[in-house]
């Protein structure tokens, strides 16, 4: 299963891509954009919130450098004429008017108390150049206002700073009580936990609703752990503490260097976006809760009768047929697909029933026929072996199946010496050499048979020679009727042979006798006849040593005869090769002993009156004829045709041919009527061309 | 499904978050209350910002630290009363009192409740080598006041003393004056001519000056906060009177500068705080002091960071409060931002000594 993913798999992860993490998506990316907006909101109202606050502190810096400048006027203008007490008395008048600062110094260049109120005359003289709100005023910044850091007064043990002016020649500094500051913040609340707080430059509390922080001068940042470090600038800003408990927004006042802050626990400001993501979790929730029910459901209706089907489907695989369950719900492509499968499945049932039962009925029809039916594969080992061939040869399908055919049923050597062994790899290499084959096969008990095997290859998907399946029958009775016939025949032929040859012999004798005959005969013309019939033996016996010389018995090479019988001529007139020319025209024709014997004998005659007749002694000496006598056998398609040419001087005229007075010429009309043949010379001064037409009959070539 | 499963318990974890431990309280008291805070203030700061670290660092053994931080309004009453909130925050030891009155009155408290009590300024003899539950810090005021004695007989012409002692801090200045006494007027050819300061009282600290002056001693020592040691320089110099002025190491804090102004230039302390230290614990700490305060550290907000370190690495060591007294005097010894600080088996610590002397609006090293 491995490379290819479960449709299980595939659903989940398409139910996760489509459905779950477009749910969870759409939280967060609700959830960021109810913050965003939320946050900008927020920190909307809790600029305003401490931008007020900060206008209430302006406002104060604005009154406290008036207060200063008149303090200062009073100081400049009074010197010159005005004793230092009048001086002391006016500003501790102004002190009490005004009720802003709870002391005030007049301080020269070098920063010398020059006069102080209250307790003018304790301080004057005091050297402050020590003093931050000396230090830190810039000589040329007339006008301009410094206020220093905070610090617990000595003469009120309240939270106070010191604001410095230059003035002329004077540096006036006012010592402030900042415990008004709280009646500022307290008006400032934000629902149940958001308040103001104002701290001096360096970050130490002087407004605090907690107003022993203020005493204890705690640090802001020491309150509220930001992981930006809390540096106020003229523009409001906010952070969030490290532990996410509570919202900061500050502000910087320029003149007095204060900052100006908002504190509420992050729980209460973000309360409604709590709120919002709350239902937005819920409803996310409840719909991956939904989604994860109909996944839950389409699970039991898809996946659960799907694995019904493979399960089925692996029956049907592995030859158990089993009926699906039934299933209420499922839906309709599983339950048609669930029915296809059932009816497929009864359809291979039945298929594989029928299959079964003609496999059986091939089976018995193998094992039951009368031959021998092997499969054999590359290695010749054997794959099947039916009944038949177990019995035939003796052995129990367990001694033969995978066991080599080489050696068990097939001997490795034949009783010719053939090597079986050879032959049946060569028949694994070439398969179609061997379609039909005869050998020697072997019994378990050792008995030698003959068998006829018609091969078949069998080939696998690839096309590769697999098998070779063998259907053999027991071919060693005929082979002992075959080597009994051929044996008797063997016989026959050398008894045909001898006859042959002792007819040949008796003919010679004949002929033998003839011519001792003939050597009494004074009269030529009776030595003639003799010497005739001697050549009309011999001719006949030559036909016999054809016979009994060629292989076949039954049939005589004609053209050969014909060349042996005009030699034998030649030789008998002593013919000089020279003087006549013969052409013989007879290749391929071959005739039966019972044809030849008279086709010869025409010949013989029909030759032998060409050399005697057609070429009188002073023609074969004359120059400049060429003598030729051309015999020719044609086959034609119902009869032979047998001409003897040759260009002598022709018959006499006076020869009668239906009716000649020589034997020989009667001889040739007798056989070629025996024959049913038909007989006509042509004769002129040019030569005689003698014409034998022979039917065909079943004796002529047989 | 297994996926699913994962994803799901991510969320509900995420969702969940991770537990917390409780914050580990430290108790600190001091006087915030009156003109006399800045020692307090300070020791806070410095307590503070090394709270801070230690939690950025990661807490003590995995907890971060709270600070209580109570105030003991200068009044013995106030300080138990102060004392008995911290423990009843359920804090496992307390940072103060800051001086030696209020840790007076509050020693029999702790004792009694066996919780710590570690001062980083308290330097008053009469808790020394006492097997209770109090440490400090800072070394017993018997080396200091035995190291200014001695520089003044051996270095300076000096053998009349004018005194001037605060009686809101009694224990501490009482005892300082006693022991300065004893070393320094031990012979025939020397001699303290003493005055209380009393705040409350309608005579000016002035006057009381005015008074000692009278007595033409060769030097004056006051012995007071810094603000009152600036005033009185301030008036003495209105006076005219040049003559070397000394201070006890209570005062030596930024104010004593700022408000005394010229007037506190030549004058002498006996420390063993060195604000001049370049060892780069100490570099470190008043780096980070200035970035986060925006100021100068002083003694006391080395000694309140000091004080935190101290209880820190005890409590990473053993995180049982009850176990507290034990493994502070079982560790003994703990690295300090100057030098090494050394518990003896009473709690108390001795450490170096240096004399300041304010030279163009700064402390710096006179020997």
């Amino acid at each position: 299963m491995s490379g290819y993913r479960s449709l299980k798999s595939q659903f989940l992860r398409t139910f996760l891509s489509l459905s779950l993490l477009p749910i969870l998506l759409f939280g967060i990316i609700s959830v960021w954009i109810i913050q965003h907006q939320f946050s900008s909101q927020i920190h909307k109202q809790n600029t305003l919130v401490v931008e007020t606050v900060e206008d209430e502190v302006r406002t104060l810096s604005r009154t406290v450098t008036d207060l200063l400048v008149h303090a200062g006027y009073m100081a400049r203008e009074g010197s010159p004429g005005m004793s230092a007490e009048l001086i002391r008395d006016n500003l501790e008048t102004f002190i009490r008017n005004q009720r802003s600062f709870s002391r005030i110094y007049i301080l020269d260049r070098e920063g010398i108390i020059m006069h102080a109120a209250p307790e003018g005359e304790r301080f004057s003289g005091m050297n402050m150049s020590n003093q931050e709100y000396f230090t830190e005023l810039s000589p040329s910044s007339a006008g301009e206002t410094y206020w220093s850091s905070s610090f617990i007064s000595g003469q009120t043990g309240r939270p106070s700073v010191a604001a410095s002016l230059v003035s002329g020649n004077y540096i006036v500094v006012g010592f402030i009580d900042l415990s008004f500051l709280n009646s500022i913040i307290g008006t400032i609340t934000i629902d149940e936990t958001g308040f103001a707080f104002i701290t001096d430059r360096k970050g130490t509390l002087i407004a605090y609703p907690d107003r022993t922080l203020v005493y204890r001068q705690r640090n802001i940042r020491s309150l509220i752990e930001t992981e930006k470090k809390l540096q106020p600038i003229p523009e409001a800003r906010q952070y969030t503490d490290r532990s996410e408990q509570r919202i900061v927004s500050v502000i910087k006042e320029p003149h007095t260097g204060w900052t100006i802050g908002l504190m509420q626990e992050r729980r209460e400001a973000y309360s409604t976006i709590f709120f919002l993501i709350t239902i937005l979790a819920i409803a996310v929730t409840i719909t991956a809760g939904l989604a994860l029910i109909s996944a839950f459901l389409n699970k039991r209706r898809l996946f659960t009768p799907i694995s019904d089907i493979i399960e089925v489907s692996r029956a049907i695989a592995e030859g158990r047929y089993q009926r699906p369950t039934p299933r209420e719900n499922t839906i309709w492509e599983l339950h048609e697909l669930a029915g296809t499968i059932d009816s497929m499945g009864e359809a291979i049932r039945r298929r594989e029933e029928a299959l079964q039962k003609s496999e059986r009925e091939y089976r018995q029809l193998v094992e039951d026929v009368n031959s021998i039916i092997i499969r054999w594969d590359t290695q010749l080992r054997l794959t099947f072996v039916n009944s038949y061939a177990r019995n035939f040869f003796g052995y129990s399908e367990e001694e033969l199946l995978g066991h080599s055919l080489a050696g068990t049923l097939i001997p490795s050597r034949e009783g010719s010496g053939r090597d079986l062994t050879r032959m049946l790899e060569d028949i694994t290499v070439h398969p179609h050499n061997y379609l039909s084959n005869e050998n020697e096969a072997q019994k378990k008990n050792g008995e030698r048979v003959w068998i006829q095997w018609s091969n078949r290859p069998i080939y696998n998907e690839a096309g590769e020679l697999s098998e070779i399946l063998s259907v053999g029958n027991d071919r060693t009775s005929h082979k002992l009727i075959e080597k009994q016939i051929n044996e008797s025949l063997k016989e026959k032929e050398i008894l045909l042979k001898e006859i042959h040859h002792r007819v040949k012999n008796n003919l010679q004798v004949i002929s033998s006798l003839l011519n001792l005959q003939a050597t009494h005969v004074r009269n030529k013309n009776d030595y003639e006849l003799f010497r005739e019939s001697q050549l009309r033996v011999q001719s006949m016996a030559l036909i016999h040593e054809q016979l009994y010389q060629s292989k076949d018995f039954a049939l005589i090479g004609f053209g050969e005869y014909i060349r042996d019988l005009i030699g034998f001529l030649c030789d008998s007139y002593n013919i000089n090769p020279k003087d006549i020319t013969f052409h013989i025209h007879a290749e391929g024709i071959y005739f039966s002993i019972d044809y030849a014997i008279p086709c010869a004998l025409i010949i013989n005659e029909l030759a032998s009156n060409a050399i005697k007749h057609g070429f009188p002694p002073e023609r074969l000496t004359s120059a400049g004829n060429t003598n030729t006598i051309e015999i020719t056998v044609f086959e034609l398609e119902d009869c032979y045709t047998l001409t003897i040419d040759d260009n002598g001087v022709g018959m006499p005229d006076e020869l009668d041919i239906e009716d000649p007075s020589s034997m020989g010429l009667q001889l040739v009309k007798i056989l070629a009527e025996q024959l049913s043949g038909s007989l006509s010379f042509e004769s002129n001064h040019d030569g005689t061309m003698a014409t034998i037409t022979l039917p065909k009959t079943e004796e002529s070539n047989q | 499904m297994k996926q699913v499963f994962v994803l799901l318990a991510t969320i509900l974890i995420l969702m969940t978050g991770c537990g917390r431990n409780q914050p580990l309280r430290l108790g600190f008291v001091g006087g915030f209350t009156g003109g006399a805070s800045d020692m307090s203030v300070d020791a806070r700061n410095g307590a503070q910002l090394a709270v801070r670290e230690i939690n950025a660092d990661g807490g003590v053994r995995k907890r971060s630290l709270k600070l209580v931080v109570e105030d003991d309004r200068h009044n013995p009453f106030a300080a138990v009363e102060a004392d008995i909130k911290l423990v009843e925050n359920e804090c496992v030891a307390i940072i103060g009192h800051l001086t030696s009155a209020m840790s007076l009155a509050a020693v029999p408290y702790i004792n009694k409740q066996e919780i710590v009590m570690l001062s980083p300024t308290v330097s008053t003899n009469s808790l020394s080598g006492l097997d209770d539950f109090f440490f400090r810090i800072t070394s017993a005021n018997k080396t200091e006041v035995k190291h200014l004695a001695e520089y003044l007989l051996a270095d300076t012409d000096i053998r009349s003393m004018g005194v001037l002692y605060d009686m809101q801090n009694i224990s501490y200045t009482m005892d300082w004056l006693n022991r300065f006494e004893q070393y320094f007027a031990a012979s025939p050819q020397t001699r303290v001519y003493s005055k209380a300061l009393i705040r409350s009282s309608e005579i000016t600290p002035a006057s009381k000056l005015e008074d000692l002056l009278r007595q033409d001693p060769d030097g004056l020592l006051f012995i007071t906060s810094a603000i009152d040691n600036a005033l009185l320089c301030q008036h003495l110099h209105k006076l005219d009177q040049e003559m070397p002025v000394f201070a006890c190491g209570w005062a030596m804090t930024e104010e004593l500068i700022k408000t005394g102004g010229p007037a506190v230039e030549g004058l002498i302390i006996s420390h063993q705080f060195n604000p001049q230290s370049s060892r780069e614990a100490y570099v470190a700490f008043s780096k980070a002091y200035k970035e986060f305060y925006e100021t100068e550290p002083t003694f006391a907000a080395a000694y309140g960071y000091e004080a935190v370190r101290v209880l820190a690495t005890a409590l990473e060591a053993d995180p049982d409060p009850e176990q507290l007294k034990k493994t502070l005097l079982e560790i003994r010894r703990f690295p300090g931002l100057q030098n090494s600080i050394i518990f003896d088996e009473y709690g108390d610590v001795h450490r170096n000594r240096v004399l300041l002397q304010i030279r163009d609006g700064e402390y710096t090293l006179l020997q």
